[in-house]
């Protein structure tokens, strides 16, 4: 129980700090927390957060999640990011598992007209997915905060 | 007084070293990525799949399905199937990652039009759910370079999101399930 709680506070300081430290417009390109819709095993007051963010030299895409459930349910964690060319081509990607963080990186795989893809599992199979993509959406990002 | 163990201090460091790496990214992003900060409100429907005609005949009960060599996208927008009796996807999955020429592992889902397993967000621009509960069929992971035979069970008639678990925001055709299959076929 009290490890439940920590775990909880965890994924909430994750995102209160991204937001109080003024990261959430000026460094971190995307953030969010999200209640997991109840699927499956998976109860609806787990809480997971997770960043996204841009380095420009060296060019670097990484995500990192955490989840409030992980352990308590056995269900695993996965983070997914992928860099695409402006045609579709997959440049880069990396996709880590974990049970109450996970975390990954790609580097160097940009150039003009390319467009990024991140994602969150829970399960394995995936039992519930959230993520975000700046296909179509020139200017635009996945900067949320939801439940 | 009970003390913190060494480990768990270790942990405790780590994780806030990790939060402040991941929160306190460099300043510099891409402008247009930076202005991305705060989210477009636009009501968008719950699909993004194309919108197709009906089928020309009667649909082939065996579908050939594969993404387009070295892209993330399928091959075509529409996809036809026979309406209440199962049917055979042949699926291929050609999507190399071109650093390191990595392989990716792709599982498709079919869902309804209507209650899409990928839903867009809310608002907020390319931010999506999935829930593979609300799939109709989930295929088994295909690894590229390779081609798996998927047994549909029988759909009804209906228009149905043929999507890619791992590439949610990008590949997303569209199922046109109807009439009945070709004579002669499986």
């Amino acid at each position: 129980m009290q490890s439940a709680l920590l775990r909880t506070l965890a994924v909430a300081f994750l995102t209160a700090f991204c937001t109080l430290s003024g990261a959430g417009s000026a460094t971190a390109n995307t953030w969010g927390a999200w209640k997991w819709p109840g699927a499956d095993t998976i109860p609806k007051d787990c809480l997971a957060a997770d960043t996204v963010i841009i380095h420009t030299s060296p060019y670097t895409h990484s995500i990192a999640a955490a989840n409030s459930c992980g352990s308590v349910h056995s269900e695993p964690m996965e983070v997914l990011l992928q860099e695409f060319n402006s045609s579709g081509a997959l440049l880069q990607s990396c996709q880590v598992t974990g049970t109450n963080y996970a975390q990954c990186s790609v580097k160097h795989a940009v150039a003009n007209g390319d467009y990024w893809n991140w994602d969150v599992f829970m399960g394995q199979p995936a039992i519930a997915e959230f993520g975000c993509s700046n296909k179509g959406f020139a200017g635009t990002a996945c900067w949320q905060s939801s439940d | 007084m009970r003390r913190r163990s060494v480990p768990a201090l270790a942990i405790s460091l780590a994780w806030l070293a990790a939060v402040t790496a991941a929160c306190g990214a460099q300043q510099a992003g891409r402008p247009a990525e930076r202005a991305a900060s705060h989210p477009v409100a636009a009501q968008s429907p719950p699909s993004a799949a194309p919108r197709c005609a009906a089928a020309a005949g009667p649909p082939a009960a065996v579908l050939t399905v594969a993404t387009r060599p070295g892209q993330a996208y399928f091959q075509r927008r529409c996809y036809y199937a026979p309406a209440g009796r199962a049917f055979t996807i042949r699926f291929t999955n050609s999507l190399f990652a071109v650093a390191g020429h990595r392989p990716t592992s792709l599982t498709l889902l079919i869902s309804p039009g209507k209650d899409p397993a990928v839903a867009r967000a809310g608002s907020t621009p390319g931010m999506y759910t999935v829930t593979p509960a609300r799939a109709v069929f989930e295929g088994s992971p295909v690894r590229a370079p390779g081609t798996a035979v998927l047994s549909v069970p029988a759909l009804t008639a209906g228009a149905y999101d043929l999507q890619i678990l791992q590439l949610p925001g990008t590949s997303i055709a569209t199922l046109i399930v109807a009439g009945t299959a070709r004579i002669g076929q499986p």
